[in-house]
């Protein structure tokens, strides 16, 4: 309500500059203009046809787990209670089916993402897996829209290591007091074209609707909020997507979940296989419910 | 020096505690830190992001709490040797004296409990960073060199925490290991080889670190393995470790950890505890049971990682009871992506030499290891290798030793490919000069003599039994006889003061045992010299170090290398009895693939030490050899 009034486009470039600038702002004099879209300063390339690799909580992504199995998310005894009562039949007779299938829990799912521009300063990110889309806006929304969604409202930036930054000479952050300080090398000329994986996207999500961060019912309210990392990685000559997502709920969770997963590159998008939500039946066997909290004498090898 | 260094990555984790107490004091919000300046660094002390850090993993916490599952490799892209060598594996493997102190592999470390402490190392000179090193509980501090230093050859040792190099990419630290020892990715016995490789990216997202890591393995995995570990920054006192194995919460920051070795249980030297495939293993049920899933879906493979697989589920059913010992074999499917395990090139004919540790080294000739001790009385040679390449390998010594004489050479069978250099290596350095002792078992006297070998190729100086014992550039040599094992007349030799064991034939690396049965060699004979060894070395430290081993073939072992070596031998060894004890003939053994979870790591040399060279040798000699009373079992 308080952006009443401002002209739209000033917003956008003042938005934009905000957000893609976060280190152009301590640039040398001569140093290159600031990019003038998201697209232009994109610190990473994160388009293209991604597949995720379900290496960790393989039973809890794969399979439906048990009602009430929230092992590892750090639940609240509202969490708790809320995980207990979850009724898939429920659900789906009230058109509920996509509720797995938020923000906070869809790239967690087993699915294919495709990522390109939806245009220069909005990051278009398709899963098939549910057929979900969610649209990263470096510009961010003149007004929040007053229907919260499944896949919220996400703001995005790119996070860029400040041009001092070299990590191969980082004595000078804590060099020894009397010595005089290591000779650096001269910067390196910045790359021609479109960087592979310059620094990270990070990602804001608000606005969301009460979904599932599991298949099973293991809640996040409509309070909750996320952030994501988004990294380009490359592992023995192969381009992964890497995700780091960080949800906080006050409503159901005591402290912030945090998961991280990959995504391995496709040639194409031959793969892609939309298919409309659906959670399958909750397994019925279980191992004790709750987080393994060390405190059992089991100690852990 | 390293004090030093290490007294400033100290001095720097304080710093960072008290600046993360200050910054929770202030309403802490590791999401909203900014990435700038020196936040990008990665120092500093992490814990698991669950309430109270410690245990609380929000990721795999079954699998890093109490542990997975027997028979869960779902979502790992092991292929059928993993699958079959981790149906094999038994949590009692751990009791074994050599495995009580084995720590967490680096491969693994991250998914320790407590957290990750990160401190940078510093050229006090120079003040450049030369390393970071890193330590999770139940691992090993580790160091990532940072100065641009290359990896070691293909000679040097391998350990737990491997050999690690670092360089930062924008805003990432990459990491590249090599030298590893064989290891785990889950801890109910899916391994992978020592010659996996391992990259990992260090990643700061504010007051969050993901590591990234990716294992490839070409014996054992279909395509790389790749996982996350995230941590928040710590902000109370660091869990660690004392040093009976306990865990507090507090102190400056690394505690002690020793671990020694304990006899548990009064059971027989060198048992082995595992599975022989086909026998009735429930527990390898356990997880396709809990989560009704058919045994094979649990069992992992490429395929299990992609969505794809959930509908192939569906398409499966659910569990059923009693597959476990109908598949000794591993899933009855062909993975999608399987690879090709690759052809172990033969050795190229150069010549180039490895320090082990006090007098010794290590001079490897077209693949084949020779020792050689140098001292102020001269130098001792064991094993001199193919008489082809004898020259090289005396131009090595000779630029190792300078001009001392060679006065002691060892051999340690009678395979002309280790000591047909003898007479080359033994050349007096002046015309007319002495030529050296040359020591043998009785055999390899005989067996030279028989075969019309040059005079001086054969041993002026043999044994019969027991050991000998001389002292030679100021300390103790024993020679070591052990019976029927690559033949009847081996010795292996051990250079008390410098702490290196020399196997001879009965241990080579890249390949499996070369037992001679027609000189009396046995597979037996081979688990009890195997064990002999292991009986001289001491780690020195969690399972790795102290006494140094040099194989005939391949890198510098110690005694966790050796007890790998002798662990494999011995499961062999007990399935191949088993098979006899099935009435099998030696066709239908081989036909069983026994030895499939090895083949791609041993077995790949044709010849001697061949997969079939091996089994048929093993069973030969197991066939002819009195049953083992049930104690040696």
């Amino acid at each position: 309500m308080k952006m009443r009034g401002i002209p739209r486009a000033l917003l956008g470039t003042l938005a934009l500059t905000a957000a893609v600038s976060v280190s152009w702002a301590a640039q040398p004099p001569g140093a290159p203009p600031p990019p003038r879209s998201a697209r232009e300063g994109a610190q990473a390339d994160l388009t293209g046809n991604w597949v995720a690799q379900v290496t960790e909580d393989w039973r809890w992504r794969m399979l439906t787990a048990p009602i009430g199995d929230a092992e590892g998310v750090p639940l609240n005894p509202a969490g708790v209670e809320f995980s207990k009562k979850w009724n898939l039949e429920a659900d789906n007779a009230g058109g509920n089916q996509c509720k797995a299938f938020g923000a906070a829990a869809i790239m967690r799912q087993p699915t294919r993402v495709r990522v390109s521009w939806a245009d220069d300063n909005t990051l278009k990110f398709e899963m098939d897996s549910g057929t979900q889309t969610r649209l990263f806006n470096f510009v961010p929304p003149s007004q929040a829209s007053a229907e919260r969604t499944l896949q919220g409202t996400s703001v995005a930036q790119w996070m860029r290591p400040p041009p001092a930054f070299n990590g191969n000479t980082l004595n000078q952050q804590v060099g020894l007091p009397g010595r005089a300080p290591a000779v650096r090398p001269a910067a390196p000329a910045a790359p021609a074209g479109p960087p592979v994986a310059r620094g990270s996207l990070k990602v804001n999500t608000t606005n969301l609707k009460a979904g599932y961060l599991r298949r099973n019912g293991i809640p996040y309210s409509d309070n909750a909020v996320m952030t994501e990392y988004y990294d380009r990685v490359n592992f023995f000559g192969i381009d992964y997507l890497q995700v780091t997502t960080v949800v906080v709920d006050p409503a159901y969770l005591t402290v912030p979940f945090v998961v991280s997963n990959q995504f391995k590159r496709e040639p194409d998008g031959s793969k892609w296989n939309a298919t409309p939500c659906h959670t399958d039946p909750p397994g019925k066997t279980s191992p004790p419910v709750g987080t393994f909290n060390g405190q059992d004498g089991r100690l852990p090898r | 020096m390293n004090t030093n260094w290490q007294r400033c990555g100290y001095l720097l984790v304080l710093a960072l505690a008290v600046q993360s107490r200050t910054a929770e004091a202030q309403g802490f919000n590791p999401t909203n830190m900014g990435n700038t300046g020196n936040v990008l660094d990665i120092v500093g002390d992490w814990e698991q992001p669950g309430a109270a850090g410690g245990f609380q993993f929000q990721e795999e916490p079954t699998d890093r709490g109490p542990g997975p599952d027997p028979g869960d490799y779902a979502g790992l892209p092991v292929n059928s040797a993993a699958r079959y060598k981790a149906q094999a594996y038994s949590p009692e493997w751990l009791t074994v004296p050599e495995h009580q102190c084995i720590p967490h592999p680096s491969t693994y470390q991250d998914r320790s409990p407590g957290g990750l402490t990160v401190v940078k190392i510093y050229d006090p000179v120079t003040t450049n960073v030369v390393a970071y090193q890193t330590q999770g509980n139940y691992g090993l501090m580790r160091t990532i060199w940072m100065d641009g230093r290359p990896h070691p050859g293909p000679n040097a040792r391998h350990t737990f925490d491997g050999f690690s190099t670092g360089k930062w990419v924008e805003d990432k630290l990459v990491v590249e290991t090599s030298h590893l020892k064989a290891g785990w990715i889950r801890r109910n016995g899916v391994p992978h080889s020592d010659e996996a490789r391992m990259v990992e990216y260090f990643v700061r997202h504010d007051g969050y670190l993901t590591v990234t890591t990716a294992v490839d393995d070409p014996y054992y995995f279909e395509e790389p393995f790749i996982r996350s570990t995230d941590l928040r920054v710590n902000v109370r006192a660091p869990m660690r470790m004392t040093e009976f194995g306990g865990f507090v919460n507090g102190g400056p920051g690394p505690t002690f950890f020793k671990c020694t070795p304990i006899d548990e249980l009064d059971v027989a030297v060198g048992r082995v505890p595992h599975f022989i495939p086909g026998q009735e293993n429930v527990e390898l049920e356990t997880f396709a049971r809990t989560y009704d899933i058919p045994l094979e879906a649990g069992f992992g493979g490429s395929e299990t990682m992609y969505p794809e697989f959930m509908a192939k589920l569906k398409q499966m059913g659910g569990y059923k009871a009693g597959q476990a010992s109908v598949l000794p074999a591993g899933p009855p499917r062909t993975p999608l992506t399987n690879r090709a395990v690759p052809a172990r090139a033969a050795a190229a004919d150069t010549v180039s030499s490895e320090h082990v540790k006090g007098q010794v080294w290590m001079i490897t000739a077209g693949g084949q290891n020779v020792a050689v001790q140098i001292g102020d009385e001269g130098i001792l040679v064991v094993d001199p290798g193919r008489k082809e390449l004898g020259a090289a390998v005396l131009a090595e010594i000779r630029k190792l030793g300078g001009n001392k004489p060679v006065r002691q050479v060892i051999q340690t069978s009678s395979d002309i490919t280790r000591l047909g250099a003898t007479d080359i290596i033994g050349t007096p350095v002046v015309a007319g000069g002495q030529r050296p002792n040359v020591i043998a078992h009785e055999s390899v006297g005989l067996r030279l003599g028989r075969a019309k070998a040059s005079g001086d190729l054969i041993p002026n100086d043999t044994l019969f039994r027991g050991k000998r014992s001389i002292f030679f550039n100021g300390e103790p040599v024993e020679i070591i006889y052990v019976p029927a094992a690559h033949s009847d007349g081996d010795v292996m030799v051990y250079f008390r003061a410098s702490d290196v064991v020399v196997t001879g034939a009965l241990l080579g690396n890249v390949a499996y045992p070369d037992i001679s049965v027609a000189d009396g060699g046995t597979i037996n004979g081979t688990v009890d010299a195997l064990n002999r060894i292991l009986d001289i070395t001491v780690a020195e430290w969690r399972s790795q170090g102290g006494t140094m081993v040099i194989p005939s073939l391949g890198h510098i072992y110690d005694e966790g290398d050796v007890a790998e070596y002798r662990d494999m031998v011995t499961i062999v060894r007990d399935r191949i009895e088993d098979a006899i004890k099935r009435g099998l003939t030696l066709e239908q053994t081989k036909a069983e693939q026994l030895t499939r979870d090895y083949d791609g790591r041993y077995g790949s040399r044709p010849g001697a030490g061949s997969t079939a060279a091996f089994v048929e040798s093993a069973y030969r000699s197991l066939k002819s050899a009195p049953a083992r009373t049930a104690s040696a079992q």
